[in-house]
């Protein structure tokens, strides 16, 4: 069975990366099941946080996979409320994120806001949490944050492209949002070379 | 093309002016030049530059060691993405004690990864203080030279002769290898990229502007900055 250790959300200490055909994006659960075993989720509205499902995943709502044996390619699966609880926390440390950020942007000082998210994103990108990342992109409201912020996230994780695939459509999302309020020109000069 | 006149300004100008980077460049020798990079934080003056070998430098205060600098306005780079190098810039102090930066001529496109620290490329083996500058903004994704196409010049030998001579004198205070002088020493001719072309790249609206103009505009604000 999976062992099911106490949950941690901090991002402070790391453990050993464990790099295997399928080894997950999840840092939370890679962080918190202390166990050698490969856990994958193939839930339709989150699988995209995962780079590699068997074909013949199961339909149940949330499952552990772990291999059986020494046969990568087999599998037996549990299915969890652990599960639910780790993807709980994790929203949890995003939400954390989200509102520090707009206490900080109501308190004025851009200056210092930024500095926030410089060191609370190189934090996660130097210990691997892309999937964390990754969330936190997927989850920011672009009309509810300083340009500023914005265009600092998209500096900090410039060098990330292509292990923070949220990056693109957040991006996007940002062009959009400045290309809706600046003129043509000045979106260019705001974005040059963010892409 | 660029206003040149109205790019430069004495370093006491920076606190009152709408921008909140600068890059300065000012006399460090009887004809060298030095340059870092002007940044405001809660209002006030704040410099980060590379001084010499491992020895990155945050001043704070433009008249102990910057009186004679002046610093050219990056035109066209938006208040946005100044705020965001200035952060970056702190984010560099922040780990400056995790970190030595060493000495090195060849310069290729070495960026400071997001978390703060060098990251050089296959043969680089250091910065100089206008390589430090170029990849600070590099590192914000802000290209001010198109370094691929940066000629060597037959004056640039002089230079590195130069440097190579300081760096021998200046061998045991700064605990500075025999191996590293090797290092250097085996770089003599590569490009070099000027405190003032650095500087003056930051100014133009279009960047990287040609080598040639940066170049041209480069000796302008070497003049300017010698006489001070």
């Amino acid at each position: 069975m999976i062992e099911e250790l106490t949950i941690r959300t901090d991002t402070i200490d790391i453990t050993p990366k464990r790099i295997d055909n399928y080894c997950i994006f999840n840092d939370i659960i890679r962080n918190n099941i202390m166990s050698t075993k490969t856990i994958l989720v193939p839930l339709s509205n989150i699988s995209s946080y995962y780079h590699e499902l068997p074909e013949d995943n199961d339909t149940a709502s949330v499952l552990l996979f772990y291999p059986k044996g020494n046969k990568k390619n087999s599998f037996d699966y549990v299915p969890s409320v652990a599960f639910n609880h780790i993807i709980t926390k994790k929203y949890l440390f995003i939400n954390k994120i989200k509102s520090e950020l707009n206490i900080l942007q109501k308190a004025g000082d851009i200056e210092i806001s930024l500095d926030y998210v410089f060191n609370t994103i190189d934090d996660l990108l130097i210990e691997g949490q892309f999937d964390l990342c990754n969330s936190l992109l997927d989850n920011i409201e672009i009309k509810e944050l300083d340009i500023n912020i914005l265009i600092g996230i998209l500096t900090i994780t410039s060098e990330f492209k292509e292990k923070l695939y949220i990056r693109e459509s957040f991006f996007q999302k940002v062009q959009d949002f400045i290309y809706d309020i600046y003129s043509f020109e000045e979106a260019e000069q705001i974005l040059a070379g963010l892409e | 093309m660029i206003e040149f006149e109205q790019s430069i300004s004495n370093l006491d100008t920076f606190l009152e002016s709408p921008e909140n980077i600068g890059i300065i460049v000012g006399k460090t020798g009887e004809k060298q030049l030095h340059c870092g990079i002007a940044y405001k934080y809660q209002k006030n003056f704040n410099a980060i530059h590379l001084a010499w070998h491992c020895s990155l430098k945050h001043e704070t205060n433009i008249i102990d060691n910057l009186s004679n600098y002046i610093w050219v306005k990056p035109n066209e780079i938006h208040k946005f993405r100044q705020n965001s190098i200035a952060a970056f810039c702190r984010r560099i102090i922040k780990r400056d004690t995790e970190q030595e930066i060493p000495y090195g001529l060849y310069y290729t496109g070495a960026v400071f990864t997001q978390d703060g620290l060098l990251k050089l490329k296959k043969k680089e083996i250091g910065l100089t203080c206008a390589t430090f500058v170029l990849a600070v903004f590099k590192s914000c994704q802000v290209d001010l030279i198109d370094i691929e196409n940066w000629g060597a010049r037959h004056s640039d030998k002089v230079f590195h002769y130069d440097i190579l001579i300081s760096l021998r004198k200046s061998q045991v205070k700064y605990k500075i290898s025999e191996n590293h002088i090797n290092n250097v020493s085996e770089e003599i001719g590569c490009a070099r990229f000027r405190p003032e072309e650095v500087a003056i790249s930051s100014a133009f609206k279009n960047k990287p502007a040609l080598s040639k103009v940066i170049i041209e505009n480069g000796l302008k604000l070497r003049e300017i900055a010698l006489n001070q």
